[in-house]
């Protein structure tokens, strides 16, 4: 019995010593991601590969805390992949010494006026967090995005409303809304980052701009302006505005799955809330996007909100120094971002091009279709204001801090006062 | 080394693999982070030595290094008390020759085998204040208590959390002592019958003291998980609402992989290793060496 | 008759409660036979119209479902069947032979029976990159056996000091070796303390997290508990295929418990006759 159970053990252990080798024949190019989804990235490859079979694409697309965590290990491992999906700011600056500057690459792919094919804040932001002196480019953008909110139109159909333009709008809808049984602003605050993606739209509206000041030190978070922002975060938890236990709730799933059964009036997303009608299944809401539009967070400071939204870029791809086929990753690359991966990519509705004239191929509804014009065409032109912030330490430092005022451990001052120390370190 | 030593300490040729393993994965490890623990580093680029900086700023300026050696205690307290009287109750009714009792044994000790990443998501869903299981319940019959913000509130999201893992580990509690009972000399009972003694009165005279072995086992594998947990937390709750859940091993990952603080996390590694050794030394010398399983 | 009365109140208690124990089991099942097209907002999901394999199908078709299985199976087996040659060996000499150091020794072991993984998680990495080990099963294999060890070693050791000491002697005089002795003499009626430790090895193996998922970076590796974390961004906002890969984790290890749970019960109780 022993002998049997040895033997089959030791075999077993033989193969796991031998089993991660791979075939390599051809030119390949290994790509890592959170996004886009790994059917939609297949879809990509295939649309490449009729174009370039000699390349071979190798993806692997995790989640995103997880793949942060697997960038982190590979990067000390010295194993990093060829291509690898960022975002601005942090997240980027934390790898600059592992990417390679990709003009060259665009340059020679859309020539010398390349910049001027992207919308404008794609650019821009590829560069955020730069040092001094440093023009590089060390990403691409393939997807921009603006955040907003969003609403469910039979919820709204039924109640014969229009979504609020004003806190008292809100709060009289809200209290509507909650007696019903339905959430009035659907949110799983139990992400940081949603949290985050609120206080700033909130904070946009208090003082538009005010926070990348801070950031750079010519201002302090605690100033009264962002003192004031907390305090309409914190009220959005008080009146009664956001479903109950909100802060307990990840905004993916819990919350996402709500929205889709149709028991939320209002939610916080983004535009990348589109790809919802490219997914297999749709629910009846999700499909051809009927359910849903999107609208501009309320002035909740009755002072006018500024026009213009929040946004950037969503995933951008930076080739790395240790790619053994630059070439060959730079032919990937530029297709995703404007090629015939990029179309497969955009037919999916996963976000917005950053390239600028692409289109979905077809739409299922004219809702759809108008959604659409209205971010690319209006929105997104009007952006100036990205979604990220630089620095690592203060995202966590401000994420921690909106939980503690939300769940009344902090009062608005003494949170924002957290967020100062973290940026003055 | 002789010929002749060798004979006499065989024992070492049947040692060896053991201490080779333990040494690259244990010895070698627990230097390593002593060593990691007086640099700040980000585990990508070079590594600034700072001497004992992080400590410093881990016991005087760090709320969720104090929280989360607040949890530690609540965890390692609130789940091995409940599961011990539960999971001995249980065995207790499960030895007495109740019907379908191997069926009932099977269905308690399931959720102890299940992964606690699998059981994570789940109980989110049972937990969540807008249209989770016990909040429905509660809506639809009138038990209006069972609405409560779980783990939405920071006050009690440790306690919902602590009530995961009881639930998950009651099973094995109640196997430990179904062996422990079965193992029982049965003329003790009897004897103690013919005495006259009533039933609670031969549990807590006679049966519990017999079990002393397995209540020991119980606590030695109740702190060593308490002081692994981490899991479950990381599934439920991230260590939030601002990190009113925070367990040490999910502060060790937050600094070491997300916030790229390999030397701090190396620091407050450093700490939870001395937390598990003084709670080894102490079973130690409290138990000697004969302390688990058929000691 | 009073006693009777006692065990039916007895039977009644034990299965409501058995039947709210079970909650979150039924409804990992219930969630993953919904239809695709619905969502479960209420009760967590526990009311569902209709029922449908798709789920099922879906993960199959999307997700290396049995990829992971490999994984998972390619690290447990062998770090299981490590820790019962390596401990035993060692569990052998403690109890049986003398030599240099050797209580020394058993208080190293035993103190890193408390040791908790995550506090190695960092050196540990840094250690499979040095051997080239990051993204290996043995990368995972070698650490879970290290540290599974101490603990099936003290098990092993209180039952091998158990043995009666005429039987080994006896074994000498005909010529034993202690080699012999431990694998022809005392493993094979080892069995029940065998079982516990390839149990508690198993279920350890299998649902470790922390270390897996700083080590195994590429999803082809990946074992199946962090299969719930690669899937999530594409199957998260579908609670159904989620659910049902959630319920294909969980079948493995509830077959391995059911099959051996015979094992378990008698193992821990003949260590607990001798304690």
């Amino acid at each position: 019995m022993y002998k049997k159970v040895f033997c089959v053990a030791i075999l077993l252990l033989i193969l796991a010593a031998v089993a991660p080798v791979f075939a390599q024949d051809d030119v390949v190019v290994r790509f890592r991601s959170w996004s886009p989804v790994i059917a939609t990235t297949n879809a990509m490859i295939e649309a490449f590969n009729a174009e370039n079979p000699d390349i071979t694409i190798e993806p692997d697309i995790t989640n995103y805390p997880e793949y942060l965590v697997d960038l982190q290990t590979m990067a000390a491992g010295g194993s990093l992949p060829d291509l690898i999906g960022l975002e601005p700011g942090a997240l980027t600056q934390q790898y600059r010494d592992h990417l390679m500057p990709m003009q060259n690459c665009a340059v020679s792919t859309w020539g010398e006026d390349w910049e001027d094919q992207f919308f404008p804040v794609g650019i821009e932001q590829a560069r955020l967090g730069n040092p001094e002196g440093d023009d590089n480019i060390y990403g691409l953008p393939v997807l921009v995005q603006t955040i907003n909110m969003w609403y469910t139109v039979p919820v709204y159909e039924e109640a014969g409303l229009e979504p609020p333009a004003t806190y008292d709008e809100l709060k009289e809808q809200a209290d509507m809304f909650n007696a019903q049984g339905i959430a009035p602003v659907m949110i799983g605050a139990g992400d940081g980052w949603i949290r985050r993606d609120v206080y700033m739209q909130l904070i946009h509206n208090v003082a538009p701009g005010l926070i990348y000041e801070a950031e750079d030190g010519m201002a302090s978070f605690t100033d009264e302006p962002f003192v004031e922002a907390m305090t309409w975060w914190q009220r959005l938890f008080d009146d009664g505005i956001f479903q109950m236990g909100a802060l307990g709730m990840s905004h993916y799933p819990a919350a996402v799955e709500q929205i889709q059964a149709g028991r939320a009036a209002m939610f916080p997303m983004g535009a990348w809330w589109m790809q919802q009608a490219g997914n297999p299944d749709p629910p009846p809401l999700d499909e051809n996007l009927s359910g849903y539009a999107p609208f501009k967070f309320p002035d909740v400071t009755g002072m006018g909100a500024p026009e213009d939204l929040l946004g950037g870029i969503d995933v951008m791809l930076g080739v790395t120094r240790d790619s053994a086929n630059p070439d060959a990753a730079c032919k990937v690359i530029t297709d995703f971002i404007s090629g015939a991966g990029a179309q497969a990519l955009i037919n999916t509705y996963n976000d917005l091009p950053a390239y600028i004239g692409l289109r979905p191929a077809a739409f299922g509804s004219e809702n759809q279709e108008a959604v659409w014009d209205l971010f690319t065409e209006d929105w997104l032109a009007s952006v100036q204001y990205a979604r990220q912030l630089k620095s690592p330490d203060v995202k966590q430092a401000l994420e921690d801090a909106l939980a503690a005022v939300a769940a009344g451990e902090m009062t608005p001052a003494e949170g924002m006062q957290l967020v100062q120390d973290a940026n003055s370190m | 080394m002789s010929r002749r030593w060798l004979i006499d300490n065989q024992g070492l040729f049947f040692m060896a693999p053991a201490m080779i393993l333990f040494v690259v994965f244990v010895l070698y490890p627990i230097f390593y982070i002593f060593n990691a623990s007086l640099y700040d580093w980000d585990g990508v680029n070079e590594a600034v030595f700072i001497g004992l900086q992080n400590y410093i700023e881990m016991f005087t300026d760090d709320r969720s290094f104090a929280l989360s050696i607040r949890n530690s205690l609540y965890w390692t307290f609130l789940t091995i008390f409940p599961q011990m009287f539960l999971g001995f109750i249980l065995a207790h009714t499960l030895t007495s020759g109740i019907p379908l009792q191997n069926v009932f044994r099977i269905i308690f000790f399931m959720p102890a085998i299940v992964s606690p990443v699998v059981l994570g998501i789940i109980w989110q869903r049972i937990y969540a204040p807008f249209g989770g299981l016990l909040a429905d319940v509660g809506l639809e019959t009138g038990a209006r208590f069972l609405i409560q913000p779980y783990l939405a509130d920071p006050k009690i999201a440790i306690f919902s959390t602590i009530f995961v893992n009881v639930w998950q580990w009651t099973g094995f509690s109640m196997l430990m002592y179904v062996a422990g009972l079965q193992g029982l000399p049965g003329e003790v009972l009897s004897a103690a019958e013919v005495d006259g003694a009533g039933a609670l009165q031969r549990i807590v005279y006679i049966v519990l003291p017999l079990l002393r072995h397995v209540h020991l086992t119980l606590i030695l594998l109740g702190v060593i998980g308490a002081l692994q947990t981490f899991a479950l937390v990381y599934m439920l709750t991230k260590g939030g609402p601002n990190h009113a859940t925070e367990m040490l091993p999910t502060y060790i990952f937050q600094k070491a992989f997300t916030l790229q603080s390999m030397g701090y996390a190396s620091a407050v590694a450093v700490v939870l290793l001395l937390i598990a050794l003084g709670a080894s030394i102490f079973q130690v010398r409290a138990l000697g060496s004969r302390f688990t399983i058929g000691g | 008759m009073r006693r009777r009365a006692a065990k039916t109140v007895a039977f009644v208690f034990v299965s409501l409660l058995a039947l709210i124990w079970l909650v979150p089991i039924i409804m990992m099942l219930v969630v993953s036979f919904m239809p695709p097209d619905q969502r479960a907002p209420r009760f967590g999901g526990m009311l569902i119209k209709g029922v449908s394999l798709r789920n099922y199908v879906t993960v199959f078709e999307d997700a290396e479902i049995v990829q992971h299985f490999i994984n998972s199976m390619a690290v447990t087996a062998p770090s299981v069947v490590l820790v019962v040659l390596i401990s035993s060996l060692a569990a052998f000499a403690l109890a049986r032979l003398r030599f240099f150091a050797r209580d020394i020794w058993f208080y190293l072991l035993i103190m890193t029976l408390m040791l908790p993984i995550p506090t190695l998680v960092v050196p540990i990495f840094q250690i499979n990159k040095a051997l080239g080990l990051n993204d290996n099963y043995l990368g995972l294999i070698l650490p879970y056996t290290a540290l599974g060890v101490p603990f099936a070693i003290v098990i092993l050791r209180s039952f091998f000091a158990g043995f009666l000491r005429e039987i080994e002697e006896a074994a000498i005089l005909d010529g034993c070796t202690p080699f012999g002795i431990y694998w022809r003499i005392m493993m094979p009626v080892s069995w029940p303390a065998v079982a516990v430790v390839i149990i508690w090895q198993f279920m350890t193996s299998w649902n470790e997290f922390i270390l897996a998922l700083v080590t195994m970076n590429s999803v082809e590796v990946k074992p199946l508990t962090l299969v719930p974390l690669v899937y999530s961004g594409q199957f998260m906002m579908r609670p159904g295929p989620m659910f049902a890969i959630l319920t294909l984790i969980t079948i493995p290890v509830i077959v391995v418990y059911y099959l051996m749970q015979r094992f378990m019960v008698s193992g821990l109780t003949s260590g607990a006759v001798r304690g």
